[in-house]
């Protein structure tokens, strides 16, 4: 605006001016005849197609929910506190659609694909249609590649693989979004675009998941799609579509991109207010009929494509909050029966101080496993196993273990020491090669006579060790992703080595401890004493 | 606007069409409109709850004799006041000269313009939809000042604007989005 000269106007003008016959508006019509609530039923529109864009004055669009004999339904996006009954609105003739594209990355929009991060507009070329029908079975492929979250006990039980749909469900407070966290940290580096939807959050939240993804350096390869809960239920709705048209653009660019939709339950809310809303009759729990295909035609999207339309992919990561645990709702069975499995956190696990607190006994993931690397997939085999035996020996050695008999306490003692390896603290996601290496000294009884409380420590002291006496381990077992006998051997080696080191330095702080203790007991007697 | 309206209006032209008296049955439910707006007291008596539908039809029948209406027409509005449907009579009026003139093929069209057109102009301006619509337009006039020149038709709900304020809207939205 600022820069147009006055050449360039009279040019303009005159190029109107000479055109002026041609250029008659031809559009459909129609009358706004009620608004409230986010929602507008007009008169007229007689063409008006399923879910397409309306305008309305003031720069407001719309879109059409509800073709009715006489009127049409539409939701409202943005500001619509000027529109007025009688007001006129025109087709667009487009679906609705948003930018897409690589500019994206790295910024914070809202579900319209403005940005809301004051970093400038955003340079985009192209529109991606929000609705859109997933691809064929032809066009997909079995999962192959890994995603690694960085996450210990995810990552060894749990796998995710590119192209998977892996539900994360839980109660509030359970670590859900720092698993979600975790994983775009961990992605640091790699090839793997990272779209966070946050759909009906607190502003607040946002802010802070999207301070700490920049803190740790995580924005280069993240996009935040956000539609805050002080947003009306239509942009909450939309918000996962979008974020989906985005990871899309990704997929179908032969790259590799993951959706996390946090959450799916907030979503569902804002979706049945505008079906109420739109007079659309009630179902279960007053959620619409076609609540589960709302989810289900989002999370089709994502997909492994096969070799000829380029290998891309899209995870997606949805996200249920549960109440008091109870996954029997409405919403949480629909998207449980949709995904390719379920990361389940347990409120009983977080507060015992298993953390991240995933159920190791009913989370599952349908189809991770065959992308799993070869090196995790032999350490982690017996893993499920000896950790559903122990909580089951758990709960029965709950009142005292003397009189069990040796197997069994072994058994426990083995399970206690997985439990603690399995312990990770927030935003310290652990490369593969270390996650393979210190379960594999849990599976080869390295841990069995060090206690439960010293497990951290062990862990915490093993890394640095083997990066500086056995450099090439690592390495090793990154590349071939597999162990063979060598690098068995190797990893053998390296432990024992280590454990002795370990051992000694216990010793000698135990003894040190010791000689404490003695040092002020004597001199609690001299007090006395004197 | 209702679909009421709709069904009302379809149903009396179903039987307007049979008996090929849609001319006759548009003037006497016009004039029958003009009555009913003029007096008080037939309103009144029609919509008072208070009545049963035997006297209402006696008064019907009274007031359709006097004005010479014919029985589709008097039969018509004996239905409507017996549903209760008194208060969308015009409504139902309205959409039954769109459904007539639909049925045999004429379009209506509002026509806007910023000063009176001549009788050649509208001619002309008539025979160009009629070309553009394929159908015959049966066109209403009307001035508005703020158009500043050129014409804004409507038809259904497709608009012709070519009008010199929504050219000069589209020249102000152009040069900001530069």
């Amino acid at each position: 605006m600022a820069n147009i000269k006055a050449d360039e106007i009279s040019k303009i003008l005159r190029e109107q001016i000479e055109n002026y016959q041609q250029t008659m508006a031809v559009e459909e019509v129609g009358t706004v005849i009620s608004v409230g609530d986010g929602i507008a039923r007009i008169h007229g529109l007689d063409k008006c197609m399923a879910g397409e864009m309306i305008a309305f004055p003031h720069d407001v669009y719309g879109i059409a929910l509800n073709l009715e004999e006489d009127q049409v339904g539409a939701v409202l996006l943005g500001d619509y506190t000027e529109i007025k009954e009688g007001d006129t609105v025109k087709r667009t003739n487009n679906i609705m659609s948003i930018p897409v594209g690589d500019g994206m990355i790295g910024r914070v929009v809202d579900a319209l694909g403005n940005p809301i991060d004051d970093k400038g507009p955003i340079a985009s070329t192209q529109r991606n249609p929000l609705e859109r029908i997933a691809p064929g079975v032809i066009d997909r492929q079995p999962v192959r590649e890994p995603i690694q979250t960085g996450i210990k006990s995810i990552d060894a039980m749990i796998p995710i693989g590119r192209g998977q749909r892996e539900l994360i469900i839980g109660d509030r407070q359970l670590g859900k979004t720092a698993i979600i966290i975790d994983t775009i940290l961990n992605q640091r580096g790699g090839d793997m675009i990272c779209i966070y939807c946050a759909i009906g959050q607190k502003r607040s939240t946002v802010a802070q998941v999207i301070k700490t993804l920049t803190d740790f350096g995580a924005m280069e390869h993240t996009i935040v799609v956000a539609a805050t809960a002080s947003e009306s239920a239509s942009m909450q709705y939309i918000a996962p579509f979008a974020a989906c048209a985005i990871g899309e653009y990704f997929r179908d660019t032969k790259r590799h991109a993951i959706c996390f939709y946090d959450d799916l339950s907030k979503h569902a809310q804002s979706y049945r207010e505008i079906s109420l809303l739109l007079r659309r009759p009630p179902g279960r729990e007053a959620f619409p009929g076609d609540v589960f295909f709302l989810h289900s035609r989002l999370l089709e999207r994502a997909a492994k494509l096969n070799d000829e339309l380029g290998a891309g992919s899209l995870t997606a990561l949805p996200v249920i909050e549960t109440q008091a645990g109870d996954i029997s709702a409405y919403i949480p069975t629909n998207v449980i029966s949709i995904t390719d499995g379920q990361i389940f956190l347990e409120a009983d696990l977080f507060n015992s101080g298993n953390r991240p607190a995933v159920n190791a006994g009913i989370s599952v993931s349908r189809v991770g496993g065959n992308a799993q690397i070869k090196a995790m997939r032999q350490v982690s085999g017996t893993l499920r196993l000896d950790l559903a035996q122990y909580r089951d020996l758990a709960a029965f050695a709950q009142f005292g273990t003397e009189q069990l008999d040796k197997a069994t306490q072994a058994q426990l003692a083995r399970g206690q020491r997985l439990m603690e390896i399995l312990k990770q603290d927030q935003y310290q996601p652990l490369p593969v090669e270390k996650q393979v290496l210190i379960i594999f000294a849990a599976s080869n009884k390295f841990l069995d006579d060090i206690e439960p409380s010293e497990c951290g420590r062990f862990e915490a002291e093993l890394y640095p060790f083997i990066e500086t006496n056995y450099s090439g381990l690592f390495k090793s077992l990154r590349e071939k992703k597999a162990f063979d006998d060598a690098i068995k051997a190797e990893a053998m080696k390296a432990l024992g080595d280590f454990k002795e080191r370990f051992k000694s330095s216990q010793q000698t702080a135990q003894a040190a401890e010791a000689a404490k203790a003695d040092q002020a007991k004597s001199a609690e007697k001299a007090g006395a004493t004197a | 606007m209702s679909a009421v309206a709709e069904r009302y209006a379809a149903a009396l032209a179903d039987v307007a069409t049979a008996h090929r008296a849609g001319e006759l049955v548009r003037k006497d439910l016009a004039s029958f409109l003009a009555e009913y707006a003029d007096s008080a007291d037939l309103r009144n008596a029609l919509e008072t709850p208070s009545l049963d539908h035997e006297v209402k039809n006696k008064i019907i029948a009274a007031v359709a004799a006097k004005m010479g209406l014919s029985d589709i027409v008097r039969n018509f509005i004996s239905l409507v006041v017996s549903h209760q449907r008194t208060h969308l009579l015009h409504e139902i009026n309205d959409d039954f000269a769109t459904e007539m003139n639909r049925r045999v093929g004429i379009v209506e069209a509002e026509v806007t313009t910023a000063r009176p057109l001549s009788d050649a102009e509208k001619k002309e301006l008539l025979a160009v939809l009629t070309k553009r619509t394929g159908k015959k337009v049966d066109a209403q006039f009307a001035e508005d000042k703020a158009l500043l020149g050129g014409a804004i038709v409507r038809v259904g709900s497709t608009v012709y604007d070519g009008s010199v304020r929504e050219q000069l809207n589209r020249m102000r939205e152009r040069l900001e989005s530069e």
